[in-house]
């Protein structure tokens, strides 16, 4: 929900309650009002009907306003005076209406008359009705107008809020270092601005300075790694070393080529993300697939797998070292990971790049496998950095990828 | 034979130094840019290995100066920097081969043998080893007279061999000479032992000797005897 709807909410039922409550008191001064003045009326016509009786020694006929009337009867001299309300069936409404009756005694000469004024009254459905009219218009009107500037209001005062949203939104870690607000001249906004980009510059700062300082890492290790590696190939070629030496001297090479193949992985990650494979052409991947199944096609004899492919021809925008390393991971793992005598079928459709293949049973739980230096196996030899690769490559291309265990058959999907 | 090295790290130059004068190249190392730059001018070599990343300058820059005046020059790049645009800049240039640090020694031999045999014009590029004759330009193997029928990876394997023998050879690196980078990480290099017994056979059944001697535990010896 909207700040604005949800303010618009509380504003709405506030105003409902005050309007209610302000119908209710306005109706019972009007009400009361009213009563009052027809007492006063009634009060003058009986004035008006004595003075007549004083000066004429008769009965007035037409002595009082139009639509009072006034109605004589014989009485005592001694009627009590009392106001009265009556309900009285109008002709011409043909319904029952409300009157107030004022009645008094009066003589001519000894003769004592009781005459009863009758005054209509306002209905009070009908007072009801007006009033709730009137404040139901009044109501409407003034939350039409509330309504209306208050979404101007609104969205003028909290304009910065939103453009500062949107900044966020588009703040994109690997592009920029820092974001820049728009000028706010209210104090709440100038400080969440300033906030949130001493906060981005922050994180910015923090997240090139790793990036680089793993870049940088990977170069440097580079260098030692070949001298490394260089020397060791020397040493094994010494015709004086023993059996126990040359073993040993076979443990540290065999370290060595695995420290720099973790660092080649560690650098190409890094590459992807820092998006220095950024050029992209048309890439054939059922003719990738068909070659990547050919080059290993050594392994796959090995483990003497069977290999079912459905490849559609499929183009895909993607660079080509990043196509390669992608489906050399996968269909690598699946060789990999396979055991002797296996399956791997691999399924290329037009939304979706599908490898199946058997294996060992899953004890890790898939999604964590696409993390870093997450392995099924711990102790196996691999580096664990292949399916944080092919996660990487697919986030850079917005592909969507699952991995999936059931009944010994391990399933990457990559959805285009 | 005469190879210039242009690498600045002193270690890895003596390694390559080293392996490289027991093949019997004569190996001048320049340690920077001003010296490799000063060599390449005043002196001819058969090959010079190039490092791209130097003090006080870019190896690139030494290559487009040496393709200016001497075109034919063979160059392979070495370089730690394993990025695509310095490969493809290099190669524009006019480098024959592009060797991204780390390397297997044995492989930059290989690749050094290669760039070299390519270039011997006139003589004859045949590689000749006791009774194993093979012609790189017709893809063919002779042993003893008789032509053998190898697969491209035996026959690859074959020529890795004989461009490193009497040297042993992991089979880390047999494994990525043959099959590059998509080997990386794979934990069994058993299937290496099945292309080696064919190769093997194949020699064998033409009468030639086997060569072929397993290093316990680390790779494999092509032996002269």
């Amino acid at each position: 929900m909207k700040l604005l709807t949800r303010t618009n909410i509380y504003f709405l039922i506030l105003t409902l309650i005050v309007f209610a409550l302000g119908g209710m008191v306005f109706y019972e001064r009007i009400h009361s009002i009213l009563r009052e003045d027809a007492l006063e009326r009634l009060e003058q016509e009986q004035e008006k009907i004595s003075d007549y009786v004083s000066i004429n020694h008769a009965l007035p006929q037409n002595a009082i306003s139009l639509g009072d009337s006034v109605a004589f009867s014989a009485g005592t001299s001694n009627e009590e005076r009392k106001i009265g309300h009556i309900r009285l069936f109008n002709k011409t409404e043909k319904e029952f209406e409300p009157y107030q009756t004022l009645t008094f005694s009066i003589s001519i000469g000894s003769q004592p008359y009781k005459a009863i004024i009758y005054r209509p009254l306002i209905e009070s459905d009908d007072l009801t009705a007006a009033v709730a009219e009137a404040i139901a218009i009044i109501a409407c009107c003034l939350l039409f107008v509330l309504l209306v500037s208050n979404f101007f209001i609104s969205k003028m005062v909290w304009k910065p809020f939103y453009r500062t949203l949107e900044k966020i939104k588009s703040f994109d870690l690997i592009k920029e270092s820092k974001v820049e607000f728009d000028k706010t001249n209210i104090q709440e906004f100038k400080e969440l601005n300033e906030v949130i980009g001493s906060m981005t510059q922050k994180i910015a700062s923090d997240y090139h300075n790793l990036k680089q300082f793993t870049e940088n890492a990977s170069h440097e290790l580079q260098t030692p790694l070949a001298i490394i590696q260089s020397k060791l190939e020397l040493l094994i070629q010494s015709e004086n070393l023993s059996a126990k030496q040359m073993e040993e001297v076979q443990v540290v090479y065999e370290a060595a080529g695995r420290l720099s193949r973790l660092n080649q992985a560690l650098l190409l990650l890094t590459k992807i993300e820092n998006k220095q494979f950024g050029e992209t052409i048309p890439i054939a991947l059922n003719d990738s697939i068909k070659d990547k199944l050919e080059a290993f096609s050594a392994l796959i004899e090995h483990k003497n797998i069977a290999i079912e492919k459905h490849l559609i021809p499929l183009s895909v925008n993607m660079n080509p070292v990043l196509a390669d390393m992608l489906i050399n991971n996968l269909i690598g793992n699946a060789i990999k990971h396979n055991i002797p005598g296996g399956k791997l079928s691999v399924i290329l459709s037009e939304k979706s790049f599908t490898i199946e293949n058997t294996g060992k049973p899953l004890t890790a739980i898939p999604e964590d496998l696409f993390q870093r230096f997450r392995k099924n196996d711990n102790s196996s030899e691999s580096l664990g950095l292949g399916l944080a690769i092919v996660k990487q490559i697919c986030d850079e291309y917005g592909f969507q990828v699952y991995y999936k265990y059931t009944d010994g058959l391990h399933t990457i999907d990559v959805k285009f | 034979m005469k190879v210039l090295l242009i690498e600045d790290e002193k270690q890895l130059a003596d390694s390559i130094s080293a392996y490289l004068a027991k093949e019997g190249y004569a190996c001048e190392v320049a340690a920077n840019f001003t010296t490799g730059d000063e060599k390449i001018q005043v002196y001819d070599y058969d090959c010079i290995l190039l490092d791209i990343t130097l003090p006080g300058g870019n190896g690139l820059d030494i290559l487009n100066s040496l393709k200016k005046r001497k075109p034919n020059a063979a160059v392979i790049i070495i370089s730690a920097k394993n990025s695509l645009d310095d490969k493809i800049k290099g190669l524009d240039l006019g480098a024959d081969d592009y060797l991204p640090k780390p390397f297997h020694l044995s492989e930059l031999n290989a690749r050094l043998k290669s760039v070299i045999r390519r270039r011997s014009f006139g003589g004859s590029n045949e590689i000749v080893f006791n009774e194993i004759i093979v012609n790189p330009s017709a893809l063919s193997v002779i042993v003893k007279g008789e032509p053998v029928v190898l697969t491209k990876k035996e026959y690859d394997l074959l020529l890795f061999f004989l461009a490193n023998n009497d040297r042993v050879i992991t089979r880390e690196s047999i494994a990525e000479h043959l099959w590059g980078e998509e080997m990386d990480g794979m934990d069994s290099f058993d299937f290496i032992y099945s292309h080696i017994k064919n190769l093997r056979k194949k020699i064998v059944e033409k009468g030639g000797a086997d060569y072929i001697q397993t290093v316990y535990g680390m790779g494999y010896k092509f032996v002269k005897k």
